[in-house]
């Protein structure tokens, strides 16, 4: 929850105006820690280091994927 | 089936014998992992494309209605998590109890979501009002779709209350979780 908290806070949810990299980057970091919690705790992967790191990798691959293309139409456009 | 049996049976699963639960359940989270993947992805392409377009079609959501969504679920995951816990335990009245909370939450979601694709209707953006708005609702109908599936899981599991139940239908309810920690920021807060 806490997370969400600051993901609220990186996101300025009110305001209409294009993100900041760092908030893009502090966005993605909050969305990659949950899903390791849930994966880990909820998912009982803490019991599986080695399909905990494969689901965390999958999952941080696509967000930095993500985060990516954010940061890079500031360039291309 | 004898536990030397139950043992043999799952190894045969290979390394998905390792994973908590039933391997099954795994295969199904890797798979909708993927999709929803393909699907990011494919957004992240469409919108490299037209990034101003997509950012001005972006500020039309309610985020804040994401958001509480959000503490929605997680809470309801935990619910689901306390659930397993005390059907672990043997106490099936107060799983239950817990698993009716997850379930609650489950459908608070379900009608936040609902409003939010009312009120973006009735403002004119559906599915063929451009590319963002397509893979949008696309994207979170098919996770409530998901969301829908898992309440009745939940009821069933409520009903047929094994050990082994709780723990096929609280991972399927977690997996909703983390698809929607994935895409939800994606679609709705990066911008």
């Amino acid at each position: 929850m806490a997370l969400t908290i600051a993901m609220t806070i990186a996101a300025d949810v009110r305001a209409d105006s294009k993100l900041g990299d760092l908030a893009v980057l502090a966005i993605v970091v909050a969305a990659a820690l949950k899903a390791r919690i849930i994966l880990s705790r909820y998912l009982g992967l803490s019991c599986a280091p080695g399909a905990l790191t494969a689901f965390t990798a999958t999952v941080v691959v696509l967000l930095a994927a993500v985060a990516f293309s954010f940061l890079a139409s500031a360039f291309l456009h | 089936m004898s536990d030397a049996d139950a043992q043999s049976e799952g190894d045969g699963w290979g390394p998905l014998s390792a994973l908590p639960g039933n391997p099954l359940m795994w295969v199904l989270i890797g798979s909708e992992l993927a999709v929803f993947g393909i699907a990011l992805i494919g957004y992240c392409g469409a919108r490299l494309r037209d990034p101003a377009g997509f950012a001005e079609a972006q500020n039309h959501l309610d985020r804040l209605a994401g958001l509480i969504n959000t503490a929605a679920l997680l809470t309801s995951g935990w619910f689901a998590a306390l659930a397993l816990d005390f059907r672990r335990e043997g106490r099936r009245a107060a799983a239950r109890f817990a698993l009716a909370g997850a379930a609650a939450l489950g459908v608070a979601f379900l009608v936040v979501k609902v409003g939010e694709y009312a009120r973006l209707d009735a403002a004119g953006f559906n599915l063929n009002s451009g590319g963002f708005f397509t893979v949008f609702y696309l994207v979170t109908g098919f996770h409530a779709l998901h969301v829908v599936f898992g309440l009745v899981l939940i009821g069933l599991v409520a009903i047929f209350d094994s050990v082994d139940n709780f723990e096929t239908g609280t991972a399927f309810w977690h997996m909703v979780d983390l698809i929607w920690v994935v895409i939800f920021p994606c679609l709705v807060l990066l911008r």
